[in-house]
């Protein structure tokens, strides 16, 4: 399901999968693989094949390729396409449970995807919207989320997704008021910070600002 | 048990859309399962 959005039809990746799973609700498969437009895969079907096995042993989970575990830093096997390095410093040799998922890839059974969708109101731009569906499936379904240690590859080199923009602070504000009564911190990929109100208020603000001076007084953007 | 697979992807540079994700959406099938 190739969804285009060249005329800017969509405000958000929520709200485009949500509308286009709506429209073609009777042509899809058991199984949902999300993935961005740079992502590219080897042709052994390796991934493809953990997917189908994983989800038809327990559909009570959410799985991708890289993600970020509790009180650790993120891991996958991301690989970058033209120079086959790993993007992340960690890597897994084996199915590994995190907190939450990295929106590059990722993978659900069609039907946790009705009980949650995406989140078009937190996540009303192009940030977070994996990590929040962890996150609300933990929350609704006790479903785990867990990054798989097949290797997919990324189609560009550089620092693309490494940096948080204010529109990713603006989501990541809105996730730690939506769950601050269920989970003590928000763990994504490229951010962590705590669900109390002051501690993440503080920390999310510095970030912000962080970026206001980067692009005004061409400054690194911060984490 | 048989289990289809959908991949979804949102795209706003055709220049970006990967020719190899197309190829591999394209050639990879899911293994059946007992």
């Amino acid at each position: 399901l190739l969804i285009d959005n060249t005329q800017r039809k969509y405000k958000s990746c929520a709200e485009a999968y949500n509308q286009e799973l709506e429209q073609h609700w009777s042509e899809l498969g058991s199984i949902l693989v999300f993935c961005h437009q740079d992502i590219a895969f080897s042709n052994d079907a390796f991934f493809l094949a953990r997917i189908v096995l994983e989800l038809s042993s327990n559909p009570n989970q959410v799985l991708g390729f890289a993600g970020m575990p509790q009180g650790g830093r993120t891991v996958s096997n991301l690989q970058y396409l033209n120079t086959k390095q790993f993007i992340t410093r960690t890597q897994v040799a084996e199915k590994t449970e995190v907190c939450s998922l990295d929106e590059c890839c990722f993978a659900m059974s069609r039907d946790m995807y009705q009980q949650i969708r995406f989140d078009e109101v937190v996540c009303n731009h192009w940030h977070l919207y994996a990590a929040d569906f962890c996150y609300a499936a933990r929350r609704a379904l006790n479903a785990k989320s867990y990054v798989l240690p097949e290797i997919i590859y990324h189609k560009y080199d550089g620092s693309s997704g490494l940096y948080v923009d204010n529109d990713f602070v603006r989501t990541m504000w809105k996730m730690t008021r939506k769950y601050h009564r269920d989970f003590a911190t928000i763990d994504t990929s490229c951010y962590v910070v705590s669900t109390q109100l002051f501690p993440s208020l503080l920390k999310l603000s510095k970030t912000y600002v962080k970026n206001l001076r980067y692009c005004y007084g061409g400054r690194k953007s911060g984490k | 048990m048989c289990n289809t697979v959908t991949f979804v992807c949102v795209y706003n540079n055709p220049a970006q859309l990967d020719d190899m994700l197309l190829r591999s959406l394209s050639q990879v099938t899911p293994p059946p399962i007992a």
